[in-house]
């Protein structure tokens, strides 16, 4: 076999983000740049609960129209005295956040299936299953060598290949793990000496066989072992406590890998919005749920000296239909709405807005945005993931990457949502 | 005639995404199209081995339509893109423009006929896939992009006008034009490794060293008989079924309903004994059906169509019924052994019956098995929901069984929210919705009489009325077998094409741990054309598999034979300097992935007699931290290791060279296969060296090497390197005689000649190398 050497088979794969297996001379800096924290309220919340109220009787018996809030320039729905168990009221969550908060109403998701509608979010790509999770986008980019660099916990997580996607959920395993060379990881003993370990990696090269799959594969497994030996940054930021739901436990995990510069971005989900039966007694009990993780995400990143590096972005796959079933649910609806807050983005704004028929009640259709003013206009554009997701690039400033061209979202110039996070 | 069969027909019948054709798009204002002749003008050059011949000088498709739609337009078009909805069996059927990947000669015809008619001056073909014209599939790819330059240019040949201008496609060889293929002897060790977990014998390397190919073959007869083989079958069926999906967070008796199996809690009496042997028993029915199937040589459509079920001697007493049927006592004396957890064998269950008294209908006194399908298993881990109304069981079992993704079908409705409002019931009226809904909603039908969770309701609660009724793509279920229906569904399913290109998809995923590939989407991108063709070899070789197994009546082993032996298994690499878009076209060949936490637990039990998941290390419940499935929430594996497994790989490398090392070379522990034959724990001569390296790269590597080549002299560098500098430290007083505290045995620890300490980091290292912990 005419093997070629790694490193031109590395140069191949430049596009996977996996390059030649450095010595640990290499070893990067703990990241501290910016840091993306992406929350998702899986299976579809009721937006018409949080930020996109509507007190029309058929669409929503939650509460009136006289009873809608407002913060700011935010209107929100009514929670105090409603919630269907623990957590935070959007009358608290809008008071203290809402200076910071950007609503974003009227998203066209297009499609009403849950693996479409959570590809389309995630990515910004509804027909391709290859595009990466916007964080694994942005982290491949802003801390490639960050062990920890793309967290999905329990929520959308595609790769693209551009970085390896970690699920670690437990300290235990970590502080383990992040002392793999030695004995314990209270680090007493060493397996080998520090030379010899070094003679083992630097033996450690890769040939390229020129098979795409396997040069990949096995360049991938040298990556994985270079980039574990920097979990040690991790091993001073471990929290002595955590919360006892597994919601902001993996807040807590994300945290500790943004304030250890382990990590770049996470996605985060909570799960059972999806509430075909019931509707308003269960999204009472998760939109407070999800709140209060938020907050304590907030409140954890002050402590920590990371808030003014971190954005956090909430959203949900899709909606839920303008209009309760016979099982006092509500079903999916392809229209929907996010809230950014954080680094770079200015708050107290609202972007779009969706309709309701003055006649039923029935209605909330996404209405058009003129994206450079980013005004309601007749002439503008729906707004859908795809624009979102390219100035959630443009945030992160990687829109120009080799990464971001490999998988371009295809929009238009005319069509780009100028200066939607302010900031 | 064109030969459709050459790139790949049956796998046309796979998804790509389709999009629902028949009732959106004006059909009745389409034009109508010719009837169908037979065109016998142009013969298509057989490229059964992948090959695409086509090239600038040789290219035969100038002005010649029949020619450019063979190898051209059917496998980078018309087959990725369109045949899912326009054949006889979709969505589109009743647009006018219906394909045959059977029928080469209806499918060039209705070519011909979208390329010749006119809508607005432009042709159909032109227009409808672009979206230029309402298309109930909406867009499939754009103006100007790859493939609508294809149908350009198929439609100027039809034209018969300036075909001078047509380019012919880009030159491109035989498929496998300079890769290079594993030898026979390490190919018998990968695929023993790979379907057995373990090393090949002296008389099978033997084999293929003598016989070659013809050698692998003999071995992978025998191998494919063997209990290892079952239980990688198993293993790989779990990944595919999510078996282990309940048990883990349920008690084992859930999946049986209270109110129809009142002995279902009986493990009750001595939970610590009794638990975890009844929980197995019901957790793996569904994959010890298809290894009984296996084992007994028997059509792996028993998988959906077996009158029986599988028990346990402990899973047995759960399906006890009321009225005094006695499970286990129905099927004692097949067991060879009634105190084994892991012994399973058929048995059937009387129609079940209530507690209150009710009857389950049942024309033949027993309950309707149909092989997974029917299992409680199932029908409890794919639950369902007041308003998924069994759709999450119906897709799965597209998924399974069909190989089709019918979530592939979703994209295609633009603007959901308003099909939802303007229609009272869209699944059922809306285009966008019916697409995947008719054929969806009816085999959610057949699983009518399941419960959410998968108790059987008696008697059979009525269906819904504003879902299309129970049956199969097309066909309504006779009202007389309702009560059978999912044996009805088996029956059909096991006669359908797509079973066995579904099972050869699945017998892929069993030895080589990676799934198939789906269809390129990005029509647009310049590596399109070469994605395609990617694509397309690995439907050739699936489709092969498949045609393998249904001449051999099902047997499911044939296509793992045929997998085995094709050369896109045994692709180890790439003579030569490849352009991007040739690496594109080699993107599947030469499968390889990581290997899982289980096939790596097993390989290091194998070569080291090592539990690397053992208590000094991390506990079982670890293995998702090394990419592994919890069934629930995590249900694919990573295919790209992460930091945290790359610190496992380390840890335990670092482990049994240190704990092992040691006590193998001063003789206090010997290790399933012995790895140093050549040297002991004060051999220093470099020959002895160099012949132990060759020996452990082929017993932890798998390679061949050569005592020059540069692999093992790598290796011995490390070796040379590693001691000198250690007798260096020595006689510079930095380090001792003996070993360091972490790696001591019993007894003496002297290693004045740092031989032991040098073989521990050449163990070490070969343990974290790509080619050990990869297949």
């Amino acid at each position: 076999m005419n093997r070629r050497s790694f490193l031109r088979g590395a140069a191949a794969l430049s596009g996977l983000g996996l390059t030649t297996f450095e010595p640990r001379s290499a070893l990067a800096a703990p990241h501290d740049g910016l840091c993306f924290c992406i929350i998702n309220a899986s299976g579809g919340w009721d937006t018409t609960a949080l930020m996109d109220p509507k007190g029309t009787p058929g669409l929503n018996r939650l509460y009136s129209e006289s009873e809608i809030q407002n913060a700011g320039a935010l209107s929100f729905a009514p929670t105090e005295g409603r919630l269907n168990g623990e957590g935070l009221t959007n009358e608290t969550f809008f008071t203290r956040y809402g200076s910071e908060l950007l609503v974003i109403n009227g998203i066209d998701v297009s499609v009403n299936n849950h693996e479409p509608c959570t590809r389309y979010m995630g990515s910004g790509k509804l027909d391709s299953d290859r595009f990466p999770a916007f964080g694994a986008l942005a982290a491949s980019q802003l801390a490639p060598q960050a062990p920890l660099s793309f967290m999905a916990l329990g929520a959308f997580g595609t790769t693209g290949g551009l970085i390896a996607k970690n699920t670690l959920t437990d300290f235990p395993s970590l502080l383990t793990l992040a002392n793999a060379d030695y004995t314990s990881y209270v680090a007493n003993f060493r397996y080998m000496p520090e030379e010899t370990v070094a003679r083992i990696d630097a033996a450690l090269s890769q040939q390229a066989s020129g098979l795409p799959l396997r040069d990949r594969s096995e360049a991938a497994v040298l990556h994985a072992q270079e980039g574990s030996r920097n979990l040690e940054w991790v091993l001073d930021h471990v929290p002595a406590d955590t919360p006892d739901d597994n919601f902001r436990r993996n807040i807590e995990v994300a945290l500790t890998g943004f304030s250890s510069g382990a990590c770049c971005s996470a996605t985060i989900g909570l799960g059972q919005f999806d509430s075909h039966a019931n509707n308003d007694p269960d999204q009472m009990n998760l939109i407070p749920n999800l709140l209060r993780g938020i907050d304590h995400l907030m409140v954890r990143a002050e402590q920590l000296g990371i808030r003014d590096r971190l954005v956090v972005v909430m959203q949900s796959e899709m909606g839920r239909t303008p209009w309760y079933n016979e099982n006092d649910g509500k079903d999916h609806w392809s229209v929907g709405s996010m809230m950014v807050m954080g680094a770079g983005v200015s708050g107290n704004r609202v972007v779009g807005a969706t309709t309701v028929d003055p006649e039923t009640g029935h209605e909330q259709w996404p209405l058009t945005v003129d994206p450079q003013t980013l005004e309601l206009d007749d002439a503008g554009i729906r707004m859908r993931p795809e624009h979102i997701h390219q100035a959630l690039r443009e945030l992160a400033g990687v829109q120009n990457s080799d990464a971001a061209e490999e998988f371009d979202l295809g929009v238009p110039q005319a069509e780009r949502l100028t200066g939607l996070f302010g900031g | 005639m064109p030969d459709l069969k050459a790139p790949s027909a049956i796998g046309a019948l796979l998804l790509t995404a389709c999009y629902g054709g028949a009732a959106t798009a004006p059909a009745d204002t389409d034009p109508e199209p010719p009837a169908t002749t037979q065109h016998g003008d142009a013969e298509g050059t057989s490229a059964s081995d992948g090959s695409d011949d086509s090239s600038g000088e040789d290219w035969e498709g100038a002005c010649d339509p029949a020619a450019h739609f063979e190898a051209v337009l059917w496998p980078n078009v018309l087959q990725p893109q369109c045949l899912m909805c326009h054949r006889q069996e979709g969505s589109a059927s009743s647009s006018g423009f219906v394909l045959d990947p059977d029928d080469p000669g209806q499918s060039y015809d209705a070519a011909t006929w979208a390329a010749s008619t006119r809508v607005e001056g432009r042709a159909l073909l032109d227009v409808k896939p672009t979206g230029i014209v309402e298309h109930a599939g909406g867009v499939r790819f754009a103006e100007g992009s790859y493939p609508h330059n294809v149908v350009l240019d198929f439609i100027t040949h039809v034209d018969g006008q300036d075909c001078e201008d047509v380019d012919p496609p880009e030159p491109s060889g035989p498929f496998y034009d300079g890769v290079v293929f594993i030898d026979p002897v390490p190919l018998v060790r990968k695929l023993t490794l790979a379907l057995a977990g373990r090393l090949p014998s002296e008389g099978e390397v033997q084999l293929a060293q003598d016989d070659g190919l013809e050698g692998v073959e003999l071995v992978l007869d025998a191998l494919v008989d063997e209990e290892d083989f079952y239980k990688r079958v198993k293993e790989a069926f779990g990944d595919i079924l999510l078996t282990e999906n309940y048990s883990l967070s349920s008690e084992p008796e859930y999946v049986l309903a209270y109110d129809l199996f009142p002995n279902r809690g009986w493990y009750q009496e001595d939970t610590e004994q009794f638990n975890g042997p009844y929980s197995r028993g019901m957790r793996y029915e569904p994959v010890e059906l298809i290894a009984h199937i296996l084992r007994e040589d028997r059509p792996l459509s028993e998988v959906v169509t077996a009158d029986y079920m599988m028990v346990s001697p402990y899973s047995a007493r759960g399906y006890d019924l009321h009225g005094g049927f006695d499970m286990l006592a129905s099927v004692q004396d097949a067991f060879e052994d009634p105190s084994d957890p892991e012994e399973f064998v058929e048995a059937r269950l009387p129609a079940l019956r209530s507690g209150g008294g009710l009857q389950q209908t049942s024309e033949t006194g027993f309950y309707p098995h149909a092989g997974i399908l029917s299992t409680f298993h199932y029908t409890y881990v794919y639950e369902s929901s007041d308003s998924n109304r069994n759709r999450r069981r119906a897709r799965m079992f597209y998924k399974h069984f069909l190989g089709v993704d019918i979530m592939a079908l979703a994209p295609s409705v633009a603007d959901a929210a308003a099909v939802t409002a303007q229609y009272d019931n869209p699944t059922m009226e809306a285009p966008e919705c019916v697409a995947c809904h008719e054929t969806l909603d009816p085999v959610a039908g057949l699983f009518a009489v399941y419960g959410d969770t998968g108790q059987v309701h008696i008697p059979q609660l009525d269906w819904h009325t504003d879902m299309f009724a129970p049956g199969f793509e097309g066909d309504t279920i006779p009202s007389g077998d309702r009560w059978r229906a999912l044996q009805w569904l088996g029956e059909r399913v096991a006669a359908d094409p797509r079973f066995a290109v579904a099972m050869a998809e699945h017998a892929w995923y069993v030895l080589t741990q990676t799934r198939v590939a789906t269809p390129p989407l990005d029509t647009e991108h310049p590596l399109y054309p070469a994605r395609i063709r990617a694509y397309e070899e690995q439907r050739r070789v699936i489709e092969a598999a498949a045609d393998a197994m249904r001449t051999a009546g099902g047997d499911f082993k044939e296509a793992i034979r045929s997998l085995a032996l094709s050369e896109a298994y045994r692709a180890e690499g790439f003579g030569g300097s490849a352009s991007e878009a040739r690496e594109a076209e080699l993107e599947f060949t030469g499968a390889h992935a990581l290997l899982t936490p289980e096939q790596l637990d097993r390989k290091y039990e194998l070569l080291l007699g090592y539990d690397i998941h053992g208590e000094n290390v991390l506990s079982r419940g670890s293995d998702i931290l090394y990419g592994g499935l919890d069934y629930r929430s995590v249900v694919e594996r990573l295919e790209v290791p992460n930091a945290v497994m790359g610190a496992k790989m380390r840890k335990w490398a670092n482990q049994v060279g240190c704990e092992h090392v040691p006590q193998i070379l001063l003789g206090r522990r010997e290790t399933p296969v012995d790895l140093f034959p050549y040297v002991g724990a004060q051999t220093t001569d470099t020959d002895a060296v160099t012949d132990n390296i060759v020996h452990l790269h082929w017993l932890l590597l798998g390679r061949n090497d050569a005592p020059d080549s540069p692999e093992v002299l790598n290796t011995l560098s490390l070796f040379e390197s590693v001691r000198a500098a250690g007798l260096n430290a020595i006689e510079a007083d930095a380090s001792e005689a003996e070993l360091p505290y972490a790696c001591r045995v019993e007894g003496t620890n002297t290693d004045a000649d740092f031989v032991v300490r040098s073989w521990q980091a050449v163990i070490t290292y070969l343990l974290r190398h790509p080619e050990f912990l990869t297949q």
